[in-house]
């Protein structure tokens, strides 16, 4: 701050100055408004501090000493691998509209905003939680992300994990168990931890502990009307992507130990007649918090969501059937790859079902399909959600959104509308 | 092209390989007990005791032999035994002794079963001669039969004196038979007094085999299981060596670096469908084998289609499989036995389906033994694909022609069939192994490996999959539910892919989709191990009774929450907090 009033350093280090300036004071915006939303329990404390640990303090991610961090960009890199190397896992993929701008001249004019903020964030080169990974993991999932992992390969250590396109076949899976094999490679070479066992097993409990707390999170989310509210569930999901997993496992337990609390005494965080609503499609990364945030300040109740960046991306744990090294390796590449309903996939009837599931478990009554602008292959499938959720008789409506702020209100308005046919219109079928 | 041809060419060769040693499974023998003829003698002497047989391995003693005839049963008829010598012994002896000493108006007789051969034959021991008036025959192992001159002795009164000297009056019935008596009193060996009038009165001492379990008898049974073991053990410390030794210098040795590694962290047992799996296949197990030692009854009609073995005359129910690999001696029999035959089958079927393969088979419990003690070892296994289970479903086929149509080309499956080295050694019968043996090496190292690989390729499970459309047990996806991350399949001792990739059912409907198949061994498995709340079930009648849980399923992996400070300690957090 004072560099930039005293016109201090070189120009580099003003624009580098000028842009942690500008990130943090987005990220402080939107923390307050998820802080300011009502019913707020005292246990996301610790979530909202790791967002603020990491993009309002500019500080690295939250680990332990001495654990290196590797990045990782999708959901279908296992944490439980990087964990078992004793390196720890951080999803870089960003949500910054700072970032974003700075991204803006790197890539294409229709590429999505996320792999924007990715590349600003990687040529600005000032995050600490960027800077400290000492590898890069770059699944190839869609184009976009191919693209950012040749970038990044020229300027840092990085690894693409080719992810198959079908899941169907063995072949596909036993593909992914190879590309397993080779990331764990190369772990190896950044912190000299040899793929064991031993450290394998150790790792998949600690994030069987996490995924434990998460069904728990999960199971309580289900009561009805409310248990917490979506922005800050959305919260706490995000903050897993910059914490070391012991330590969201200890803050979720609290967290759901609280919410359990209320729930007993019948404290909720909403009112029954909030029309209720899923939100599913790109994924929705702090501080890009807008689109959460207007469902509910327009009244509405975010009950749950399908986007990697929230509950998918912990949600599924491997199936350990093999107790050995080589069986724990499969059951990561499975459970990797199989359940997960990244559109990049040939064949995704596996979204359109889990979506189904979803709209029975949180009994939804209407659904916002988010796409960022230039993510395609979400918007390929809006076609067929529209369709199926027709059948149902459950509304749902395309939302585009870029990485600023000048289309909030835009926003606003759509939101709200369909917030009101849920509200008054045919849609209240439920 | 020209590989697939190859390929193609190596399988039928391996087909007729199997097929032919198969045929001569009998002369490939793996362990051979000497003739019961070559191992038996006959001592007789006087120590002024009761007319009695007694069993001291493989010799056998005629106790207070005074003026005695002895006589052996031959596949000729009675024979009389001139010494007591093992030379003199009829050749075509049957294994049956049977001695007469007649002493004023009291007619003392002592025999003894057929154990003493340790054959195998339905009939009873039945001499039917002018020398022996009095005779009692053990059938089936669960009456016996009493005859006077050659004739069923209806509607008496006989007095059984047992080893222990308690006596018990009983009444034949109208075939001459007596069923009151447990097959435990037997074992000890027993008196029959008749008295057909005040004049004559006839005693007959009956003597099995004494107890076979525990003795250096049956430590010498269980010698050729025993090598079975060792070889096994021997054949996987060489796989996991040879394989480390290879690998060793490859680079990506993916599935093959066979790691054995040791675990510190405390496994969780949550009991559930799987314990009671444990539980059912361990009493099956135990009943199958000692079944008749234990509860002291057979169930000689119940012809239960599983991999037990029938050489084994201890176990609680018959074995189906006899039956089936032998239909040329089915057809043989009374109607009784045919109609008994069919009877379990249909209602096994029908009831259970392949529920037997997965809670009952002794085979598979073996197999399951195997695979658990690779998990303890954490030694990495064969990870099969597609390609692999259509070999598999090519070999059952072969197997199925053989286990079938051997009886009808005058081979016999049991030299062949594995099972064959377990059940009847654990018991105590000695039971020379053809090509059975060393299959039985296989089957014990590949189930290590791969778990239950046997059942992939065996005939009875595939016959008795075949009716799981009438089974009253199911398997049940909600596809809607369903995740599809494939866990089900990964988990499957049978490779049943259909079980992941089914999205829709037959009639278009999403949940309770039947995803049954010939091959499912209903051992839950795939129930465990999915993350999904009722996005598996198992249902029996329409019911369910185990059901995916996703909160049970993480249960299994988690440490319980007060113990996740070690996770935290493990590397120490001092930078943050």
């Amino acid at each position: 701050m004072n560099d930039y009033i005293s016109r201090q350093g070189s120009a580099e280090d003003r624009r580098k100055a000028r842009f942690l300036n500008k990130s943090s004071t987005t990220a402080i915006k939107y923390l307050r408004k998820i802080e300011d939303l009502p019913h707020k329990p005292d246990a996301l404390k610790p979530f909202t501090d790791v967002l603020k640990h990491v993009f309002v303090d500019m500080q690295g991610a939250v680990n332990p000493q001495g654990v290196p961090s590797v990045g990782t960009y999708c959901v279908m890199i296992p944490p439980e691998l990087i964990y078992a190397m004793g390196a720890m896992p951080v999803k870089l993929c960003g949500g910054s509209y700072t970032a974003f701008n700075v991204g803006d001249d790197i890539a294409p004019r229709d590429a999505c905003p996320l792999v924007k903020a990715i590349m600003g964030f990687e040529s600005i080169g000032v995050m600490p939680v960027y800077q400290e990974c000492q590898l890069m993991a770059v699944p190839i999932t869609c184009d976009c992300k191919k693209k950012l992992a040749g970038y990044l390969a020229e300027r840092r250590n990085t690894i693409a994990l080719h992810v198959p396109s079908g899941r169907d076949r063995d072949e596909d899976m036993e593909q992914y168990v190879r590309e397993l094999y080779l990331f764990s490679q190369k772990l190896t070479e950044v912190t000299d931890v040899e793929l064991s066992y031993e450290r394998l097993s150790w790792a998949c409990g600690m994030t069987a502990a996490a995924q434990y707390e998460l069904s728990r999170f999960i199971e309580l989310r289900r009561k009805y009307p409310l248990a917490i509210k979506g922005t800050h569930y959305m919260a706490a999901m995000n903050a897993i992507s910059y914490t070391h997993i012991s330590l969201w496992t200890r803050y979720m337990h609290n967290l759901c130990d609280e919410i359990e609390a209320k729930a007993k005494r019948g404290v909720m965080a909403s009112k029954e007649n909030r029309p209720r609503i899923l939100i599913t499609g790109s994924p929705i990364v702090f501080p890009n918090f807008k689109i959460p945030l207007l469902i509910e300040e327009m009244g509405g109740a975010l009950v749950a969501d399908e986007t990697c960046m929230g509950e998918r991306g912990a949600y599924d744990p491997p199936a350990i059937v093999d107790q050995s090294t080589d069986g724990i390796m499969r059951a990561l590449a499975n459970k990797s790859t199989r359940p997960c309903t990244c559109p990049t996939f040939v064949d995704n009837k596996r979204r359109v079902y889990r979506i189904m599931q979803m709209l029975k478990d949180y009994r939804v009554q209407g659904v916002i399909y988010h796409v960022l602008r230039g993510c395609l292959v979400y918007d390929y499938e809006y076609q067929v959600m529209e369709e199926e959720l027709g059948k149902l008789g459950i509304p749902i409506i395309r939302i585009e959104s870029d990485y600023n702020e000048e289309d909030v209100e835009q926003l606003r308005i759509r939101i709200e509308a369909f917030i009101e046919l849920i509200k008054y219109g045919k849609g209240s079928s439920k | 092209m020209k590989n697939k041809v190859t390929k193609r060419i190596l399988f039928a060769v391996f087909a007729i390989a199997l097929c032919v040693a198969a045929y001569f499974a009998a002369d490939l023998a793996f362990f051979q007990y000497d003739d019961p003829l070559e191992r038996a003698s006959l001592t007789i002497i006087n120590d002024g005791e009761d007319l009695s047989f007694t069993y001291d391995n493989d010799a056998i003693t005629l106790h207070g032999g005074d003026n005695t005839t002895v006589y052996a049963l031959t596949y000729g008829g009675t024979a009389v035994v001139t010494d007591a010598y093992t030379e003199n012994l009829p050749s075509d002896f049957m294994g049956s002794f049977a001695a007469v000493q007649t002493d004023g108006n009291v007619t003392r007789i002592a025999k003894t079963d057929m154990e003493y051969t340790q054959g195998y034959t339905t009939a009873a021991n039945l001499f039917l001669s002018d020398e022996i008036p009095f005779e009692v025959a053990y059938a089936d192992r669960e009456y016996f039969t009493v005859y006077f001159n050659g004739e069923p002795l209806s509607n008496v009164e006989i007095t059984v004196t047992l080893s222990d000297g308690s006596q018990k009056t009983v009444t034949t019935d109208k075939s001459g038979n007596i069923t009151d008596l447990d097959l435990n009193d037997v074992r000890g060996g027993l008196s029959f007094t008749y008295i057909s009038d005040t004049q004559n009165t006839y005693i007959l001492h009956y003597q099995v085999e004494a107890d076979t379990i525990f003795t250096a008898r049956w430590l010498s049974a269980m010698l050729p299981f025993g090598i079975i073991i060792l070889i096994s053990v021997v054949c996987i410390v060489l796989d996991v060596f040879l394989r480390k030794l290879l690998y060793q210098k490859e680079k990506m040795p993916v599935g093959k670096t066979a790691i054995t590694a040791k675990d510190t962290r405390k496994k969780r047992i949550l009991p559930g469908f799987e314990t009671v799996r444990w539980i059912v296949m361990i009493l099956s197990f135990a009943l199958l084998i000692f079944g008749s030692r234990l509860t002291g009854t057979v169930f000689s009609n119940v012809q239960l289609p599983v991999l037990a073995c029938p050489y084994n005359l201890d176990q609680l129910t018959s074995a189906g499989c006899y039956y089936f690999s032998h239909p040329d001696v089915l057809f043989t029999e009374g109607w009784q036995e045919i109609l008994a035959f069919f009877g379990t089958f249909i209602v096994c079927a029908v009831l259970l389906g392949r529920v037997l393969c997965g809670f009952i088979c002794p085979l598979g419990f073996v197999q399951d033994v195997a695979h658990e003690a690779r998990q303890a070892l954490h030694i990495e296994g064969v990870s099969l694909n597609e390609k692999m289970y259509t070999v598999l479903r090519l070999v059952k086929w072969i197997m199925l022609v053989i286990f079938l149509g051997i009886g009808f080309v005058g081979g016999n499956f049991c030299d062949f069939c594995p099972a064959a080295a377990i059940s009847p050694a654990l018991a105590g019968f000695k039971l020379s192994l053809g090509l059975g043996g060393f299959f039985m090496i296989i089957v014990i190292v590949s189930s290590f490996f791969k778990r239950r690989s046997f059942c992939n390729i065996c005939p009875l499970g595939y016959i008795l999959g075949l009716t799981h459309k009438a089974s009253l047990f199911k398997l049940k996806k909600d596809a809607v539910a369903c995740t599809e991350c494939g866990a089900c399949y990964e988990a499957c001792p049978m490779g049943i892919k259909s079980i992941f990739t089914v999205r829709e059912g037959k009639k278009g409907e999403l949940s309770k989709i039947d995803v049954t198949t010939p091959d499912c061994i209903m051992c839950g498995e795939c129930v465990r191990r999915c993350p999904e709340n009722n996005a598996l079930a198992i249902t029996f009648c329409g019911k369910k009774v185990y059901n995916a849980d996703r909160m049970k399923f993480m249960k299994q992996y988690a440490p319980k929450p007060d113990k996740y400070a070690p996770f935290l300690n493990h590397e120490k957090s001092d930078k943050y907090e």
